[in-house]
């Protein structure tokens, strides 16, 4: 039933091509939505807005989620998801550049999945891509 | 400052009641001088009018004694004998009475100058009266008016003149003695008002002092309390800037923290790009581009990767200096292992690194983790090019310090930049030669001085390099 399998959540063009670029190398694109900022990804998680339109049961497997992001920051989008019964399930996975402690803690306590440090190598960003898509979205087990 | 004040107070306070404890004794010895000396004077005043009175007496009776044996003589009655009788028994009393009164010697002298004038007289009035009974009266008027009676009794009358001019200069001197003890009492009153009145002058003036004392050491201690509130307030001003400066200084650490999460962020961002589309260049286009533009492209990558290490270590060492210190006992022996262990993780090298029996020091464990890590790294990575490289990590206690050096037969430096070797980016060799950022040895350099030790480094070019840090026992 589910029409798409991730969420990407990412302000910079250019990180999320180079993302979407080593998921598809995995065969996971095809699947994959991208917002570009915070109340964005609000408005399609909850069906309101721009995306009233759709089906709120339609909730994606994984969230990817960048935290610096302009309008809504990353740790206010993750705040609302897990305070939300309905979508506190969803596996959420932090993607940043940020190595801050403080932010790691913030996420940690807000109920993160997932906190992955996008590395600078390219060929290390592609692999940490590639092993997250593949562990998400075909190792683990979500509830059904 | 108080305490002190009340001694004072108390003391004073004794010294009064000593003060008039000393008036009431020296008043009453006064008083009682007064009163015994009052009591002698009535005494010695009353024993000269007695004096004078029996003086009178003697005189008298010694007429009325031959009187009445004359008149007796003349008429044969029996009454002037019972009279002479009377008389003779009241002049012997008088003379006892004397006797009390006088010094004896006055009395001695009397009855040796008239005992055989009186023994003569008695006997011929006796006689006299022995004839006056055989009523032979013209036998009794022979003897009362003879020569020899009259020549007795003018002997007898000299002596009692003679007893009375004594009888005057004793009294006289007795007057004298009394002027002399009133005088003398007089002395000794006027001394004791003397010592009373500078007595209770220096009493006086003493409490005068003690109270003015007393006012100073409020006054003082007033002044003390308004200086002390006056540092009080300077205190709390200072407090005050200190207060603001400490809370500017917060902010600046908030945006220093702020400026080093956008470093993080927003610098990395475009390096990745950079690296990436780089990377998906080579990946879609790589077959139309030559050796030459593969190399490029290949430079711009490890630019970009190189500036990302770059700006890690910049963020950890500035992330040090926010980082508090936090002491245990550390035990170095188990450390270096941890390090070695996690050195051959991420590097591979063909390196001996001999350590054993290092000293125990108290420091924050995760900083010298890191300090150990860089240093024996460095030492590993410099003598990498080496035939045998040896790294030897060992300690040493002086002067109360425990001294760590960590020694390798490297590439080692030249002496004359020291001093360069642990500023930040600061770099003897060249990003080919050996790779790194510069920033190792300034982080060891910040950790050291932030335990309050040294950190130093001697070396030869080609023969090694030994750096040293101190760390104080406790």
């Amino acid at each position: 039933m589910n029409t798409f399998q991730i969420l990407l959540v990412e302000d910079n063009i250019n990180d999320a091509e180079l993302t979407i670029r080593a998921l598809k190398k995995n065969n996971l694109a095809n699947k994959l939505i991208h917002v570009k900022d915070g109340a964005e990804a609000l408005d399609f998680i909850f069906a309101q807005g721009e995306y009233s339109y759709r089906e709120r049961d339609n909730l994606p497997s994984v969230i990817v989620l960048d935290l610096k992001m302009p309008k809504v920051n990353g740790i206010e989008v993750l705040r609302r998801i897990k305070s939300d019964e309905h979508t506190k399930r969803i596996p959420v996975v932090v993607l940043t550049s940020s190595k801050e402690d403080p932010d790691i803690q913030e996420c940690y306590r807000l109920g993160v999945n997932s906190y992955v440090v996008k590395p600078v190598e390219f060929d290390h960003f592609i692999k940490a891509i590639s092993d997250l898509g593949l562990y998400w979205m075909i190792l683990n087990q979500p509830p059904q | 400052m108080e305490t002190k004040l009340t001694k004072e107070k108390d003391f004073s306070g004794w010294f009064l009641i000593i003060a008039i404890f000393i008036t009431v004794i020296l008043l009453s010895v006064m008083v009682y001088r007064n009163y015994h000396s009052n009591e002698k004077n009535a005494f010695l005043s009353e024993r000269n009018f007695e004096i004078i009175k029996l003086k009178g007496s003697i005189i008298h009776l010694d007429e009325v004694l031959t009187m009445s044996a004359r008149m007796a003589a003349e008429t044969g009655n029996s009454r002037w004998e019972k009279r002479y009788r009377l008389y003779e028994i009241k002049l012997d009393s008088i003379l006892n009475k004397l006797k009390m009164n006088v010094p004896s010697i006055l009395i001695k002298k009397f009855v040796s100058n008239t005992d055989s004038a009186n023994t003569k007289l008695v006997k011929m009035e006796n006689n006299a009266f022995y004839f006056i009974h055989k009523n032979q009266l013209d036998k009794a008027r022979t003897i009362l008016f003879s020569n020899e009676y009259e020549k007795q009794k003018i002997i007898y009358k000299a002596g009692m003149d003679q007893l009375a001019s004594q009888l005057d200069v004793f009294f006289k001197e007795q007057q004298n003695t009394l002027k002399k003890s009133f005088h003398s009492e007089l002395l000794i009153m006027g001394f004791i008002i003397f010592i009373l009145s500078v007595g209770w002058f220096f009493v006086f003036r003493f409490q005068y002092q003690a109270k003015s004392y007393l006012l100073n050491s409020i006054r003082l201690q007033k002044e003390l309390n308004d200086m002390k509130e006056r540092k009080t307030m300077k205190l709390a001003m200072a407090n005050k800037e200190l207060k603001k400066s400490e809370k500017k200084l917060i902010e600046i650490n908030q945006e220093l923290e702020s400026f080093s999460y956008s470093i993080s962020h927003d610098l990395r961002a475009p390096l990745r790009a950079i690296n990436g589309y780089s990377q998906i260049l080579n990946e879609d286009y790589g077959q139309n581009l030559d050796q030459e533009g593969i190399r490029i492209l290949e430079t711009i990558r490890s630019s970009a990767t190189k500036m990302g290490t770059l700006i890690d270590d910049l963020l950890a060492f500035s992330r040090l200096g926010r980082k508090e210190i936090l002491k245990t006992e550390v035990d170095m022996n188990k450390l270096i292992e941890s390090v070695i262990n996690e050195m051959n993780k991420s590097i591979t090298h063909k390196a001996k690194i001999n350590a054993a029996n290092l000293h125990e020091v108290n420091a924050d464990y995760s900083l010298l983790h890191q300090v150990m890590f860089n240093l024996v790294s460095n030492a590993i990575k410099y003598s990498s090019k080496g035939e045998n490289p040896i790294v030897k990590i060992s300690s040493e206690e002086k002067n109360g310090e425990i001294i760590f050096s960590i020694n390798d037969n490297g590439v080692g430096f030249d002496m004359k930049y020291s001093d360069k070797l642990f500023g930040v980016f600061q770099r003897l060799h060249s990003y080919e030669e050996f790779k790194g950022t510069g920033v190792g040895l300034a982080i060891v350099h910040r950790i050291i001085n932030k335990h309050g030790g040294k950190v130093w480094a001697e070396g030869i070019v080609n023969k090694g390099a030994t750096f040293h840090f101190s760390l104080t026992k406790n």
